[in-house]
């Protein structure tokens, strides 16, 4: 049996690669703190919050049913949601605005408890905390109803829908329009940016999520880990860049090796 | 399918049809006690039809081949208990167990498929130059390329979208747009299609049209 399987090699190297690259980037950001750019969606949740006040309404966050924590492409969304999340709680326990979630993911459950639990701590206002600011329920269609409910009966003057989203993006969307509420998107999933986007005042285009979620933790291992990234894009666009320059006169050598 | 004739058929479809407009009602309308009364009992009925199929499940696959001597199957089934201990405060830190491990091995396993499909395919993709000698061909090989090169810098984080990087960026911007637009287009044509479904069935249930 072969130790490399044919036409995986590539693979094995760019995984290689790509993990030095993190590996480094995180090492060296102990000592030089990266920083990501500036992102409108985040600089707009402090005002999502003060209209939240200023209205006497409910901030609703809700991180769409497709980012289970054992799903590789849609785990690191809502841990990316949660970081979001912590955020929003703290600037919500300083205006003393409510704020809610729903929530269908019954295993990031303990983790979104924990840091709205731990953002009441931060902020000296733990007894403020009641559990039952987490509305748990799964699956897809409930979900959706229930969070349309929740929007049509309680009016929230700002919706933050971060996250995995599936098709409720744009049922959100829409009903968070309906009432007037000021909305901020953020999501990976290409099939759901159209309708954040066109619902949505702000959003957060896909790995702008990650970042933001790196940008408000200030977690330096994540902050390296996207610097990583930006070097791994800078190696990628390269690569790109001189293969079709070569396939144009015929070259096929960066084909035939990435095809390795 | 002709119209059913059994007379439970016949109730569920008048059940299907009433519940349909009890929800319509609201966009119609606005928000009533009938939109509310289906959207709670479409929430428990599916809810119930959960627990029922997750139960099923576990007793499938894990309680069945545990009492047959399959005595590995207590890993899942206590990691699956531990969930439950966010229940009780004082043992809420177990939890974090099953779902540290549920992170873990989902990711380690996604990192094989990702790699290949989603960057080296869509490398090779784009650099394959086209055979013909078409200039439509050719165009697209030079879009694809640019649209590429430039989406992927507009995700660079770390950087601001400023000097060399500002007309790159903006043109990533509006390849993204168009991209997000074709999205969009697609899929609004896709909700009007099952709308269309719902308004037949409205139509086949009063008879108007046949089933």
């Amino acid at each position: 049996m072969a130790i490399i399987v044919e036409g995986r090699l590539m693979t094995f190297i760019l995984m290689i690669i790509f993990f030095v690259l993190m590996y480094y980037f995180m090492s060296i950001n102990k000592e030089q703190q990266y920083t990501i750019r500036a992102m409108p969606a985040l600089q707009a949740i402090p005002e999502a919050v003060g209209r939240a006040a200023e209205m006497g309404r409910p901030v609703l966050w809700t991180p769409g049913i497709s980012g289970a924590l054992n799903n590789s492409s849609q785990g690191p969304q809502i841990l990316a949601a949660i970081s979001i999340l912590e955020y929003l709680t703290e600037e919500c326990v300083k205006a003393g605005v409510h704020l809610q979630a729903i929530v269908p993911l019954p295993d990031a459950l303990p983790l979104i408890e924990e840091t709205m639990r731990t953002a009441y701590l931060r902020e000296g206002k733990p007894e403020e905390f009641n559990p039952d600011q987490i509305t748990f329920i799964s699956e897809q269609s409930p979900y959706l109803s229930a969070t349309l409910g929740y929007m049509q009966r309680y009016e929230p003057a700002s919706n933050i829908f971060v996250g995995g989203f599936y098709y409720e993006s744009v049922v959100l969307g829409e009903a968070g329009n309906h009432i007037g509420a000021m909305q901020i998107g953020g999501t990976n999933n290409t099939h759901q940016m159209p309708f954040l986007v066109a619902t949505c005042d702000y959003m957060l285009l896909a790995e702008e999520l990650f970042a933001a979620g790196a940008a408000i933790s200030q977690n330096r291992d994540m902050l390296g880990s996207i610097k990583g990234e930006d070097f791994m894009k800078v190696i990628l666009v390269a690569i790109t860049g001189v293969g079709f320059i070569l396939g144009a006169l015929n070259i096929t050598i960066i084909a035939d090796l990435l095809g390795m | 399918m002709a119209y059913p004739t059994a007379t439970l058929d016949v109730i569920g479809l008048w059940v299907g049809w009433f519940l349909m407009l009890m929800i319509y009602s609201y966009p119609l309308y606005k928000e009533n006690v009938a939109y509310r009364a289906a959207e709670h009992m479409f929430i428990g009925v599916t809810l119930a039809i959960t627990i029922i199929t997750n139960f099923s499940n576990v007793m499938r696959m894990c309680i069945t081949p545990l009492t047959q001597g399959n005595i590995l199957m207590i890993v899942p089934l206590v990691l699956g208990l531990l969930m439950f201990t966010m229940l009780i405060p004082e043992y809420r830190w177990l939890s974090r167990y099953p779902v540290a491990l549920l992170v873990g091995a989902g990711f380690g396993l996604g990192i094989r498929g990702t790699i290949k499909p989603n960057l080296q395919d869509a490398i090779i993709d784009t650099i394959t130059a086209p055979t013909g000698g078409a200039m439509i061909d050719w165009f697209n090989y030079l879009y694809v390329a640019v649209g590429l090169i430039c989406s992927i810098m507009y995700f660079m984080l770390t950087f601001e979208h400023s000097g060399p990087l500002k007309a790159p960026t903006r043109i990533g911007r509006l390849f993204i747009m168009v991209g997000l637009g074709a999205y969009f287009g697609n899929t609004v044509l896709f909700r009007f299609t099952m709308l269309t479904g719902r308004a037949q069935y409205f139509l086949q249930v009063l008879k108007l049209i046949p089933m």
